[in-house]
Order: C-alpha cells, then structure tokens, then sequence
C-alpha cells in the first residue's frame, strides 16, 4: 500500500514538476521575445509613448515572473511585445501615407503635363 | 390611480428586460474586434492575416481561461492583447492597402509618361514638317528673288546699252536714272528731237518686258531765264516724254512726270559746262517689287 502511495505521490509530483517547467518555458520565452523585439526594432522614429509604454510592461512582467505569477508574466510580456509591434505598424503606416500622398501629387503633375503637351500639339497640327 | 399602477408596471418590465439583455463576456469582446479587422483586410494584408492568426489563437486561449474560471486575473490582459492583436492586423491591413494604392499610381504614372512621350514624338513629327514646309517656302521666295534680280540686272544691262553722249545711265539709291541731255530738245521749246524719240522707243521697248519698272520723269532746267519759264518749260518736256512713252503702249499708271525748274541742278550754273549738265530731263526708273518690301 505504501509503495502505492508513493507511486501515486511520485507521479503528481513529476506531473507538477513538468506543468511549472513547460509554464516557465512559455514565459522564458514570451519575456525574450518582448525584449528581442524592443533591442531590435527600437527606434527614435517609432511612437515613444508606446515604446514606453511596453518597456514598462516589460518590467512588470518580469516582476511578475519573479514573483512566480508565470501566465500573468507572460501575457504581459505578449503584451509588451504586441505594443512595439504596434509602434511597427503605425510608423509604417505613416510612411506609406506620405508615399501615397507624394505619388498621388506627381501623378497629378504627370497628368498636367500631359494635358500641357496634349494643347501643343493640338495648336501644332491645326494649321 | 389605476395610472400610477400601469407605470410602476412599465418601470418593472423594462427593469425586467434591461436585466435578462445577453452578457458581453471578454471572449465575445475578443472575437469581435478580431472579425471586424479581418473584414477590411485586402485580400493580399499577408503580414495582417499572420497577425489575426496570432490574435485567434489568443482567442482560444480566452476561451480555455474564461471557461475555467470566468473571474481569472488573467482575462483583463488576455482580452487587452485579442484586441491589440485586431488593432495591429486592421493597421497592417491599411498599410497593405495603401501600398496597393501606391502600386496603382506607379502603373498609372508609367501610362501617363507613356503618353506624353507618344505625344511629345507627334508635336516633334508635326514641327519637323512645318519645318519643311517653311524650307520650301523659303527657297521659293529665293527663287522669286532671284528671278527678279536676274530680271533687273538683264533690264540694267538694256538700259546701260543706251548710253551715250545724250543718254547717261547712272544708279543710284531711287533706282536707275537716265539722264537726257536737252540738245535732244529744241532750244527753249519741249518738242522732242528725233533722235531722243528713237532712243525713248527703246527705253519703251524695255520697259514693256520689264513691268516691274516704274518711270518718274523729272524735268530740269539751268538758271538762266526766269524760275516760272524754266519751271514750265520743265514741266512741258517732262509732260512730252511721259506721252510719248505713252503712245509707245507704256501704261500711264506706271508713268509721273513732273517740272522741277532750277531746283534741282546736278553741276555748277556758273559755268558753261555746268548749265548744259543741269539743262536735263531725267527718267528715274523704280523697281516696284522693292518698294512694296
């Protein structure tokens, strides 16, 4: 019977051991996603309220790990990351406007230019 | 009475209503944010879609934690996460969309340049005719010219062969003059001698192939005798050249003649050379073609 027990109490205890492994794994990662993320696309150009913003999460979430709160940790971390990514975005987004805005006026310019040509021509082969 | 009563049961049965309204839970909230961005995506927002994917798998993570304990500490960031994830593919998904825009215009730039190019080639094509045209132009007024020069020269030739004693031929800045000299004249009369018919018959003669000619016949006179006899007389042998050639089918239209005395003497009246100079009737033959330049 005891040997029963301990069995039994071995294989929970493996079961916890590998739970807290696999959950500090996911957190692990998260957190060196988060911080990949902000080392590598960190940037003067990008939305500095939010680039604050995630490297303050970032630091809660590592005070939560510590604190061994490892899936409030990690859905920080996620969410640190999520706000530099968003940063990304919306600097690429203001890019692509200016872009948009700059080529919709040379286009404009093209097709004066074009009606400009077109009137010579027209005064040319009139006579 | 019955009124108060019919209220209180009208307030009852909105309260009623108001409270059986269906719940929002967090995963709801979490799916519509992810539907409504994935709804404005252009069908080529690759990056946006990864992104709804990333947000859909957080949905289902919503979904195990809310199911377990819908009151978890987990859901508030969770959800905050779902939503960001829709905020992040809707932007990734306008960007597309503005680079598809960007796309479009480069192709229509392309187009347009095309265009002007096609154009600027006709308006060359169209210029480089006129330019031919205004060539041929040119060469024919040329050719008139030169037709009219050899012309002129061919009549000044003519002209030039009738000098002699009693016919100076000179040029000058009016045109050709030829100088008659009055010993073809009577002496104080306007009569013309033969021998000055017989010359003013060939200058007729030219004048008829030459039309382009035009004759101003100026009589002069020395400064002997009275200014109103020698302005007469002046004008009556200029009058007599002017109808002779007329008579010799020269048109009047191309013919002047006019006295002008003493006043215009070519030599010194005090002598007696000089007076015989200055006792003339000249023709001053004019070009019409270079006047009307």
């Amino acid at each position: 019977m005891k040997a029963k027990l301990l069995a039994c109490c071995s294989v929970i205890a493996l079961v916890a051991l590998t739970g807290c492994s696999s959950s500090q794994n996911a957190v692990n990662r998260s957190l060196g996603q988060a911080e990949a993320t902000r080392s590598l696309v960190n940037d003067n150009k990008l939305d500095a309220s939010m680039t604050s913003n995630s490297y303050s999460k970032l630091v809660a979430a590592k005070a939560l790990k510590e604190d061994g709160k490892e899936e409030e940790a990690q859905a920080l971390a996620e969410q640190s990351e999520l706000d530099m990514r968003l940063a990304v975005a919306k600097s690429e987004n203001e890019m692509a406007k200016n872009e948009d805005k700059k080529l919709e006026e040379a286009l404009r310019a093209d097709e004066e230019r074009k009606v400009l040509y077109q009137s010579i021509l027209n005064k040319e082969t009139k006579k | 009475m019955k009124k108060i009563l019919l209220g209180t049961l009208a307030i009852a049965a909105t309260m009623s209503f108001a409270a059986e309204a269906p719940v929002v839970t967090p995963v709801d909230q979490c799916r519509l944010a992810l539907d409504n961005a994935k709804a404005s995506l252009p069908a080529n927002a690759y990056s946006a879609k990864l992104t709804l994917a990333e947000g859909y798998g957080t949905l289902s993570a919503l979904e195990t934690i809310y199911a377990d304990d819908d009151d978890s500490k987990l859901i508030p960031t969770v959800l905050e996460n779902c939503k960001k994830y829709a905020e992040l593919a809707k932007l990734q998904g306008e960007t597309q969309a503005l680079r598809n825009h960007i796309a479009e215009n480069w192709d229509k730039r392309a187009a347009t340049n095309r265009t002007i190019e096609a154009i600027q080639e006709q308006i060359g094509e169209a210029r480089s005719g006129k330019v031919s045209d205004l060539e041929a132009e040119k060469q024919a007024i040329k050719a008139q010219k030169d037709k009219l020069e050899a012309s002129k020269n061919e009549a000044m030739d003519k002209l030039n062969a009738l000098q002699s004693q009693m016919i100076q031929v000179t040029k000058d800045a009016r045109g050709i003059i030829l100088s008659m000299s009055d010993i073809l004249f009577d002496v104080g009369r306007a009569t013309l001698k033969t021998d000055l018919m017989t010359s003013l018959a060939k200058i007729a003669g030219i004048l008829s192939v030459y039309q382009q000619f035009d004759v101003s016949i100026e009589g002069n006179t020395d400064n002997t005798g009275s200014e109103e006899f020698n302005m007469t007389l002046s004008q009556q042998r200029a009058e007599n050249v002017m109808n002779f050639l007329v008579e010799q089918g020269i048109a009047e239209t191309r013919l002047t003649a006019k006295g002008l005395g003493m006043t215009m003497p070519i030599a010194d009246n005090s002598t007696k050379e000089g007076r015989q100079k200055n006792r003339r009737v000249d023709l001053v033959i004019t070009d019409r073609t270079q006047k009307v330049k």
